[in-house]
Parts: C-alpha cells; structure tokens; sequence
C-alpha cells in the first residue's frame, strides 16, 4: 500500500533524484534543532518544543525554519540540546519560556545569549557552538554522528543526508561475495560483546546450502547502565535496516526480525514507523531497487528477560519458546531461527554496515588498532561529570574518555575504577587507565567490551558491594537452566552478602574464587561463562579491599553500613541541625542552638544519611 | 560425499564415531564412565546438568563441552578425567548436592565422585528436583502432550504446569514419572482417579469393560484412540482382561491350527513358532 504523496524509489535514480530534491529544498533555510530521544523527553524536551513551534509561529517564522526533533544526541548530562544553524549555536537545557527570546536573539539576531550557555565544569569557560564542546571535540560519531542531522521519524530527513545511498551502491553493481568480502577487510566486529568478526559470521552463513534465511538485529540491550543501542535505534533506525538489507543481500536472507525490549516503547515506535516508511517507498518488500533482493522485517518486543540477548535464547523467544539459552554448536550462522542459517548482529554492528560500504573498508580499516577496528559507543555512568555516549576510536586510552570526555568525577572525588562491559565484564583499576581500549586489551585485563558500558566509581564506592551488586543482577537475570550458573551465583551472592555484612572469614575468599572459576568454565551460554567476572576481576585488583572486610571487619570506602561507624568532627559541625531531621533513629544529639552534633552508636544504624546531608563535611566515616 | 566415520581421540585412545554423533554416545561405547543427569536416549540433548563435561581441545585452546550434546569432529581430542573435569565437575555436585540434599539419586552420585558435603548454602532441605527438564522435555517432545512446563527464571525456576494450576491438558500417562531421575514428579492411582500430584492435576481413569476395575487414564485412551486408524477399535479394556481375551482366541485358533493374530493386528503363522 502507497500512501498518497509517496514517491515510490524503485531505482536507484529516483532515490538520487529525490535525494537531491531534499537537498536543494533545504539548502540555505535556518534549523532548529531540538534532541527529545527518551532522555530529552523525560527533561521536558515535549514542553520545549511546544514553546518553539509558538515562538516560530509567533515571530512568523513557521514557514521560513525548519524545526527537527531529533533522537539523542549523546550529551545526555545536559539534554534536552536546543541547536541554531546554520549558525551552530547552542544551549543546554533551556527552559520554555526562554524558547521565544533564544529564537529573537540567537537565531534571528544571531547574538549569543551569555548566561544560557553551556559552562565548562572544569575550566568555567563557557562554549556556545556545538561544535566547539569539549565533550565532542575528542569523539569520532561515525555512528552516533547523524541523530543529530535527522529526525528518527522522517525517513526524509535519512535519505536527505545520503541514506539508503550504501544499499543503491551494494545493488548496482557488487556481487554478495563482494560484500562481504568488504565487511571482512573492514575488520568489523560485532558490537554485541562477543566480539566476533562480522564478515566470518556472514560468510559461514552465506555458505549454508540455499533455502530459507534469516538476519535478526539484536537490540535486546540489557546491561545495566547502558544505552547506546537504544539511542541508535531512537535516533536514526534507517541506518540500521540499511545494515540489515546490505546483511540480507550478502547472505540471500529475505526475512528478518528486530528484536527490541519492550522497556524501550521509543526504540519499538520509531523501528515500526522506520519500516513502514521504508515498506511504503520499496525500500523494504519484494524488488527493492528492481534487483532480486526481497526483504521483510519484523519487530519482535522482548519481555524483559536479560539472557534474551543471547543469541540462542533470542531466537527461542522470537519463535515463540521460553526465552532460553541452548549449547553452541551449532551456531546460528549454521542452524539458527526455525533451524534456518541465520545472523544475528547487534544495532550498533548494523548501523556501522552502511558506513564501511559508503566509504570503504579501506577507511574503516584505518581507524582502531590492529584487531579492532572502527568506532565503538560507550555509555559512560556512574560518577562522572559527563553522562552520556561517547564514540572514540578503538584504541583510545581510557584516561581520555573518562577525564577529557567525561571531565572527571564530581566534586573533586578521586576515580577508583570503571566497569566494563555490564555484568558479564569486570573492573578495570586506576593503574590500567592509560589503557588502549579495544577488545583484546580488556579481555586481556579481565574485564570485557561487553556492549560498551562503562561505569566509573569514585573512592566512595566500595569494590565487594559492586561485585554484590552484579551478583544479585545476575542471579535474577540467570535463565536456570544449567547448574553451575543457576546455584553458583546465588553462592557467589551469598557469600559476597556474608562479607559485606562482616560475617565473613578469609575462607570466604578461596571459596568465591573456587565457585568463580567452577561457573565460569562449567555454565551453558555467555551469561553463566561471563558472570563471574565481576567477582574475578574485583579480586584481582582489590584483594586488599576484601581482606580489610574480612579481617579487619573495615569497609574503606564506608559503604558496607555493618562495617562502619560515623562520628561528627565538632571543629567542623556549625550546628545546623540538619543531621538532626534526617537520622531515622534519633541517634543525634546536638547538632543545634551553637551546641556541635554528637552521634549516640547505640542508636545509630549506620545508614549514611547525615553524612550525605552534612553541607561542611563534618560526618566521618571510619 | 566425505566419509561417513569421524576419528577421534579419547583419553588417548583412538576412537571412531559417525558424523553428527555425540561425545557421549562413543565414551559410553567405550566403555567410559560419564556420569549424566538431564541426559535421555529417547530427548534432544539438553546439556543443562553440567555433570557430563569434558574437555575437549582444537586449535591450542581446550574448553570444558557437555559430553552429551557436543557433536564429534575429526581430530577432536577428548580428556574424560581430566583435572578441569574433575574440578568442575566436583563443584557442580557439591552445588546439586547442597539444592537436593535429600535426593539419594543426588547423594550417591556425588558420593561416587568423592563428594560426602557440601560447603554451599541449602535453602530447602526437602527440595529434589534438579532443574534436568526430563518431565518437561519427554511431555512436549515425545508425547507432543506439552502439559507442563517451566515458570519463572533462576533460583526460582521450577516445573510446572501453567499458573500452577490443574492442567487441561495433561493426560496423565505418567511418562514424566516414568523419567525423573530423583522421583520428584509423583503420581498415585486413587479409586477413580488418577492423581498427578506434583501437577496437582487429577485425571478420570477408565472402567474396563469387561471386570470393571479401573485402570488407564481416559485422556490418554482418547488420545490414543484418535491417533489410531478409524478401522483399528480400541476398546476400554484393562490390560489384564485383554490378556486373557488373547489368550482365550489363542487357545482357539491354536486348536483349529490358523494363523495367529496378535493383539497388535500384525499376522504371524503358527508354524514359525
């Protein structure tokens, strides 16, 4: 079905014709940019937009600017971003009702309006082109880099900036095996966390006797704290069915599925509208292009279940079975969705397809280290200044992205370590920072590229909770099925549990270590060989840490609430009276009419709440 | 084609295998000793128990496989008892052993690999079921029946029909009492009914025609009777009385000196015998 008004691109001049038909429409005219992908819409990026489209249409600008929502943009500390062009200017999280004065003066007067500009936490100078923002200036967006030319729900906008473009050139004139042969020279690898080589996964699944099938993208993101399939799929999902229709011409597939969680209704709304679009314009159906490449895609919404992001247990869900892993051989590529060959690829591994074929694997090559190559996006959380994705180079130390990307910890706290790679990855100390991030490297360190989160951890962040916290993720997200990943976690957490609460002895240690390396070797699928990796990883950078739990009953980073005591530093208390509302148990005394604070430890039960609300840092923990 | 028989190694013995078969099946034709769980001839691998592992090595690496389900290829070398092996296969006893402390199945093969205790947490010492999926897995695959599956993932995965509820569905053949390893799927024949207690599902058992007593499940003699020929009746007779019905026609014809037609329909002559 064609709806009105919809040009069919059932060549590939019409694609270029209309191509260049968006572009001279759009040449020269002024852009409002607004990003309002899930993190911009939960900082009131709807209102903000309400206020611009009046404001437009109040200075009678409605018809003369385009105004662009867009998915996110990365800088997610400060979203929603409100950016002018062609000027470039830009301001962080305006409010609405500065809309109107913001597009008198800055896109109409082309003045900068000092006091909304972005500061830089750390020199204090402020920035107000986009383009200049520290945080961007170090990352290479490949990937990342076009949610902020398109509106995720135009396909318009995708083909206004080459889209579909990689596809026109694959269907005019390269052979399959010429694709894939490109994708092999690029050196990519999946970004799922395994790491495999994407153009090896291809090639065994091209080489499966004719027949039926299938290519799925995994977008089943599930790590916590990380989030960049999800922007890719929010941002801009027709670079992603463009990987998926030069993945199904390489392979001869001509079915596919995105597998997507539920939990992102933003991700499943714009994949949906980007297939339609693409369906209505022949870009996705039968003939696409007037070759012999059929393809349909499918969404399939994931029901919450972690380990459905394994590739076995994906496809068991997608058929319609309970959502668990199955031993490997056979592989996907051989025998996968209803035992046909299939690929399984992660979003960001797609949306890096049209890029490789657009540019070269010549290019791609030449970016990363020797085993991996491209770009990888890291959602960068926890204690850190700047949240939000950040796209470097494979390669990049990870000093650079933690401090001049991500501009350090807050309040002049000092780093401890990142967490790589979510729950199947591990810690990676301050005296590995200057560590070329690329998969290698971090298996090496025992951690895990994972799908590229990374969590910083300041001095307050006690290492044994950290390995607690993962294990308690993993032991609900566990499928059950085999027994070495289904029993040893919930002993892993017991034990981990027993150390933070200063119930455990030395021995506690050789028996995480021994279950550790036991659920590692023996468990069915990646979640189970992966999961104690937190555990391995935290004992092998911060034994000292365990031991001070263990023997000397202390938790250094005062989090462990059975293994510390607070007290109050009378030379520092002004007797605020502060500490005095929030303790739970009354266990203040003091604390106001001049007369210092004093903490009563038969009452107190260590929760921490005065020393988070003390304004002068009178509260110690020891 | 390539050739049909596939060369490996076990322990450093040279063995041969056909292709697609599994680790398993050419140890236990060896005469190996590999202890297995959640492993059925009659099921697809499931390889969920981890008792079987073996360490098999290709390309300088060596990783631990389920014996049950891992597919032979040439030049595989197998270790059987190796440390690895013997390490994780330890562990994994110990941990089945602290889950099931009370099942002897569980107990006497841990006690076979050395393992009397377990340092692990027992969180319910009257648990017996080991997670092996021989109840769920015999249901769908063999029976196509599907009555029971899995609810809730991890520590708090357990079998059972859906919602916990009586099944609809099941027939009551008592094929997953018939295969669990520990006995903790149970069934009991009460009067008139038979009861799945584990499924908490009570199934009507039939009366036979002929004495009156009750005997097999009437879902499963209606399953039955719908997959049979329409000209091939089956009548609600309990095996006892049909034994005699046979050998009451048996004794007839063996006098006359017909053919014998067995219960089954298939002819066989009496001077074969």
């Amino acid at each position: 079905m064609i709806a009105p008004g919809v040009k069919l691109l059932d060549s590939v001049a019409r694609l270029e014709a209309r191509r260049d038909e968006l572009v001279s429409a759009r040449a020269g005219r002024p852009c409002v940019i607004v990003s309002a992908s899930t993190c911009g819409t939960a900082n009131g990026a709807e209102e903000l937009i309400r206020a611009l489209q009046d404001g437009l249409k109040q200075l009678g600008l409605a018809d003369r600017v385009d105004l662009r929502v867009t998915g996110c943009l990365g800088f997610c500390e400060q979203e929603p971003l409100l950016i002018f062009r062609p000027s470039n200017m830009f301001y962080p999280r305006p409010a609405p009702g500065q809309a109107r004065r913001l597009l008198e003066e800055s896109l109409l007067g082309g003045k900068v309006v000092e006091e909304m500009c972005y500061r830089d936490p750390r020199t204090g100078q402020s920035v107000w082109r986009i383009d200049r923002l520290p945080f961007y200036g170090r990352q290479q967006r490949l990937v990342l880099g076009a949610n902020m030319e398109v509106d995720p729900c135009s396909i318009d906008d995708y083909l206004a900036i080459g889209g579909y473009g990689a596809l026109a050139m694959v269907l005019a004139g390269a052979t399959p095996e010429r694709v894939i042969q490109q994708v092999e020279a690029s050196g990519l690898r999946g970004r799922g966390g395994g790491g495999f080589p994407t153009g090896r996964k291809w090639r065994i699944c091209r080489s499966k006797a004719g027949g039926k099938k299938y290519i799925i993208c995994n977008a089943d993101e599930g790590d916590p704290g990380a989030y960049m399939d999800r922007s890719i799929l929010e941002g801009n999902p027709h670079s992603v069915l463009e990987g998926m229709l030069i993945g199904a011409y390489a392979i001869g597939a001509d079915e596919g599925y995105v597998y997507v969680r539920a939990e992102y209704p933003l991700a499943v709304r714009n994949i949906h509208l980007a297939i339609d679009q693409a369906t209505e314009r022949g870009l996705l159906g039968d003939g696409i292009f007037g070759s012999k490449l059929n393809l349909r895609v499918h969404v399939s919404r994931g029901a919450g279940a972690f380990v459905c992001g394994e590739e076995t247990a994906l496809i068991a869900s997608v058929e319609g079975r309970l959502g668990t892993p199955s031993p490997r051989p056979p592989y996907p590529a051989e025998r996968g969705l209803w035992g046909k060959p299939t690929v399984i690829n992660n979003v960001e591994t797609w949306a890096n397809v049209p890029l490789i074929i657009a540019r070269g694997a010549e290019w791609f090559a030449g970016i990363g280290t020797e085993n991996s190559k491209g770009t990888k996006v890291f959602s960068l959380v926890g204690k850190i200044n700047n949240t939000g994705l950040v796209e470097v180079p494979m390669g990049t130390r990870l000093r650079e992205i933690v401090f001049d990307i991500g501009g350090g910890m807050p309040e002049g706290r000092h780093f401890k370590a990142v967490q790589t790679g979510g729950p199947s990855g591990g810690v990676i100390p301050e005296s590995l920072l200057d560590l070329p991030i690329d998969f290698d490297a971090l298996t090496e360190v025992g951690a895990m590229m994972g799908s590229g989160g990374m969590i910083v951890m300041d001095d307050r962040t006690c290492i044994v909770d950290v390995a607690r916290y993962f294990m308690n993720f993993l032991r609900e997200e566990s499928c059950g099925k085999c027994t070495p990943c289904r029993e040893g976690i919930k002993n892993m957490l017991a034990v981990l549990t027993r150390i933070c609460e200063g119930k455990g002895g030395v021995e506690d240690i050789t028996r995480l270590e021994r279950l550790a390396r036991g659920v590692k070797a023996g468990s069915l699928c990646g979640l189970g060989t992966t999961a104690p990796n937190p555990v391995l990883s935290t004992l092998r950078y911060f034994k000292d840490e365990y031991m001070a739990h263990v023997v000397d009953k202390r938790c250094p980073a005062g989090v462990c609430t059975a293994l510390i005591s607070l007290s109050i530093d009378e030379g520092k208390c002004k007797a605020c009276g502060r500490c005095l509302k929030v303790c739970p148990t009354a266990a203040i005394t003091g604390g106001e009419k001049k007369v210092p604070a004093k903490i009563l430890p038969d009452k107190c039960i260590h929760c921490r709440a005065c020393f988070e609300t003390c304004p002068f840092d009178a509260v110690t923990i020891t | 084609m390539a050739d049909e028989t596939v060369r490996i190694t076990v322990d450093g013995q040279a063995a041969e295998g056909r292709v697609g078969e599994t680790i398993l099946a050419v140890c236990r034709r060896m005469g190996k000793d590999i202890p297995t769980l959640c492993h059925h001839e009659a099921l697809e691998p499931y390889a969920a128990c981890r008792v079987c592992l073996v360490e098999v090595a290709a390309g300088g690496r060596s990783s631990l496989v389920p014996s049950c389900q891992y597919p032979i290829t040439e030049g595989l070398t197998v270790l059987t008892d190796s440390d690895a092996v013997r390490q994780t296969r330890r562990l994994v006893l110990e941990l089945l052993l602290a889950r099931c402390p009370g099942s002897e199945v569980v107990r006497d093969l841990a006690a076979k690999y050395g393992v009397t205790e377990t340092p692990y947490l027992i969180d319910d010492p009257n648990q017996t079921c080991i997670m092996c999926g021989l109840c769920v897995r015999v249901c769908e695959e063999v029976l196509r029946v599907a009555a029971i599956g899995f609810a809730s993932r991890g520590v708090d995965r357990r079998v059972g029909a859906p919602f916990e509820e009586a099944s609809e569905v099941c027939i009551g053949c008592g094929a997953c009492v018939a295969v669990c390893p520990t006995g903790h799927v149970r069934s009991i024949d009460d009067g008139p009914l038979r009861r799945m207690q584990t499924w908490k599902t009570d199934i009507d058992l039939a009366t036979c025609q002929t004495c009156g007593r009750r005997f097999g499940p009437v879902r499963q003699l209606d399953r039955i009777r719908a997959a049979l020929p329409p000209h091939v009746p089956l009548e609600t007779i309990c095996p006892a009385c049909r034994r005699s019905q046979i050998a009451a026609k048996l004794s007839e014809q063996a006098t006359s000196g017909d053919a014998v037609v067995y219960a089954t329909g298939r002819l066989r002559t009496g001077s074969r015998r």
